[in-house]
């Protein structure tokens, strides 16, 4: 096992004649928990996507655990062990919490072309991980209602259960606050920081919110048009003269 | 839950009508034939369902599947002699070649783009069952006899030709309700609700798609082959578009995602245009007319809006 579990090295992609990330190269120690930040229209969103293989990018390598995956398809990655979130809750919205967490967990499992029922030791098996990833987001008394039904911040909580469902090592998580009320942010917040207290697990995520960046990340990227702009701890990002100059009129930087 | 009673009752009406079908038929001036037909348009819409249904994707042209397994029973019947559970199996085998044939292709696109392929595709093996005259008999189709059983003299006659069409509808469903229930049908179901989460959770959606298509395909040519001895006929109209628009319908008619609703959808489209076409000579305007109410005012088909009513009902005494 290599000490890097991600790695991109020179990524470029573009859309036609924009160049939405140019020459990004990042690195994510196994066990950290890593923020890409940046104005909108940076790139941040393009690299997430390039490094969880939802687009190709045109030049520059990805690599997980010391494997190229710059060309996997977005399923081998997340059998590889990758698990992501989405900017918009993506999830099953007519199945129930439980439902939802089930089709991951057999994922997990490699059971999803099984045409037979489970055996009786597997379902119980497969029920407790169910059970304890709806404790890890405090779930539980929701489990039997239709997503859709949930407040937005329980749906984004549900995300997170499914992204652990197939038993990651790396979260990949697309701006987990977007949308969210302050109260159901401390909410996420804190399931966010369980992952990587309490799991042990990997975390690499972009966001918006300043003071969830600030007080999460250990090591953060800051993406301006396309490029890197700045990389360091939280400390060393909020004294950036260079990144202060991006968010000028934003005052993001100002107000933590 | 859904409360047993009336579904219980239901099932066991349905039954009734099943077991008794030749011995009802001359009642309501019906043949036999008609209700193998049932039986039989329903295996294809079960077929069409698991596609429609439970992965999301709607198969315009499914009636090469239908047609391959009538043309594949009956020219082994012709050609080869083959016994009749033999035909059978050939027709299911030339459906599930013409699937693995076309399925790679139709899987490069989704949406209404997989449909327009399919149907592309479907009027491909239309145009070669209409050109190959000497083989297939071209547009007047084909006749052959019906076959004796495996190891006997038996020629079934219609009766006898129902009720072996009634196991076979009676194992077809069973195992539908199986695969339905299956990780593997749960797989399709995250497909049809959120195709990028069910990849970003580790599935490999083209691959389960090609594989509800194949099993899609082996229930609609075993439809198909069944269908073909029941006429004793096939004709390249089998493979067309407007068969594979009818198999669609049926199923949304009848309820797509639940497993009995395309037989619903199979009784009203066939005994429906039976009746309508004695009795008028416009009668599909009148089913055009059903269709349209029953899209605009019951997208979840005849059966899926009773299940939605009675969990209702259910809920509301549940809570009082």
């Amino acid at each position: 096992m290599s000490e890097i579990i991600l790695e991109a090295k020179n990524v470029s992609k573009r859309f036609g004649g924009v160049r939405a990330v140019e020459d990004v190269s990042l690195e994510v120690p196994r066990g950290s928990i890593q923020a890409i930040i940046g104005p909108n229209g940076a790139g941040k969103s393009t690299l997430f996507n390039a490094l969880s293989g939802f687009y190709i990018p045109e030049e520059g390598t990805v690599s997980f655990n010391g494997v190229d995956i710059t060309r996997a398809p977005g399923y081998r990655r997340i059998v590889m062990g990758m698990g992501r979130t989405f900017q918009t809750s993506s999830i099953f919205p007519n199945l129930t919490v439980w439902d939802n967490l089930l089709i991951g967990v057999q994922s997990a499992e490699k059971m999803e072309f099984r045409l037979r029922p489970m055996s009786a030791s597997k379902r119980a098996e497969v029920e407790a991980k169910i059970e304890r990833l709806l404790d890890f987001v405090n779930l539980k008394t929701s489990a039997h209602r239709p997503v859709a039904e949930l407040a937005h911040g329980s749906q984004r909580l549900c995300e997170i259960a499914m992204s652990l469902s197939t038993d990651p090592s790396l979260v990949m998580l697309d701006e987990p606050m977007a949308g969210l009320a302050h109260a159901e942010t401390t909410r996420v917040v804190e399931v966010i920081r369980k992952l990587h207290s309490e799991l042990g697990l990997t975390v690499l995520f972009v966001e918006h919110n300043m003071r969830v960046v600030l007080s999460l990340a250990q090591q953060i990227t800051v993406l301006d048009r396309g490029k890197t702009l700045a990389k360091g701890t939280p400390a060393e990002i909020s004294n950036n003269d260079a990144v202060k100059e991006a968010y000028i009129g934003r005052e993001v930087i100002e107000h933590v | 839950m859904i409360p047993r009673r009336p579904a219980l009752i239901a099932t066991a009406v349905l039954l009734v009508i099943l077991v008794f079908a030749p011995q009802i038929a001359p009642l309501l001036h019906l043949a036999t034939s008609i209700f193998t037909a049932v039986l039989l348009y329903t295996i294809a819409a079960m077929a069409v369902n698991l596609l429609i249904g439970y992965s999301g994707v709607l198969p315009f042209g499914n009636a090469a599947f239908f047609g391959l397994g009538a043309y594949g029973a009956g020219l082994a019947i012709k050609y080869f002699h083959v016994p009749f559970f033999t035909s059978i199996a050939v027709g299911i085998v030339a459906s599930v070649i013409g699937s693995l044939l076309i399925g790679p292709f139709l899987l490069r696109r989704r949406g209404i783009y997989f449909s327009l392929l399919m149907i592309a595709f479907g009027q491909v093996f239309y145009f070669i069952a209409y050109r190959f005259t000497d083989i297939t008999g071209g547009e007047d189709g084909m006749n052959f006899s019906r076959p004796a059983i495996e190891f006997t003299k038996l020629k079934p006659n219609d009766d006898q030709l129902y009720y072996i069409m009634l196991a076979l509808f009676a194992i077809v469903v069973v195992a539908f309700w199986f695969i339905v229930r299956s990780p593997f049908g749960r797989s399709l179901v995250a497909i049809r609700e959120n195709e990028t989460r069910a990849k970003y959770l580790g599935l490999n959606t083209d691959r389960l798609i090609l594989c509800a298509l194949l099993i899609s395909a082996a229930i609609e040519g075993l439809a198909g082959a069944c269908y073909g001895l029941s006429i004793m006929f096939a004709d390249p109209l089998m493979l067309d578009w407007h068969q594979s628009g009818n198999i669609v319908l049926m199923t949304i008619l009848g309820g797509s995602g639940t497993v009995l609703g395309p037989f619903l959808g199979a009784l009203i489209f066939e005994i429906g245009s039976d009746v309508l076409s004695t009795a008028i000579p416009w009668w599909q305007i009148p089913l055009g007319a059903l269709f349209v109410v029953c899209v605009l005012g019951f997208p979840k088909g005849i059966l899926g809006t009773f299940l939605d009513w009675i969990e209702k009902r259910g809920a509301k005494e549940a809570s009082s």
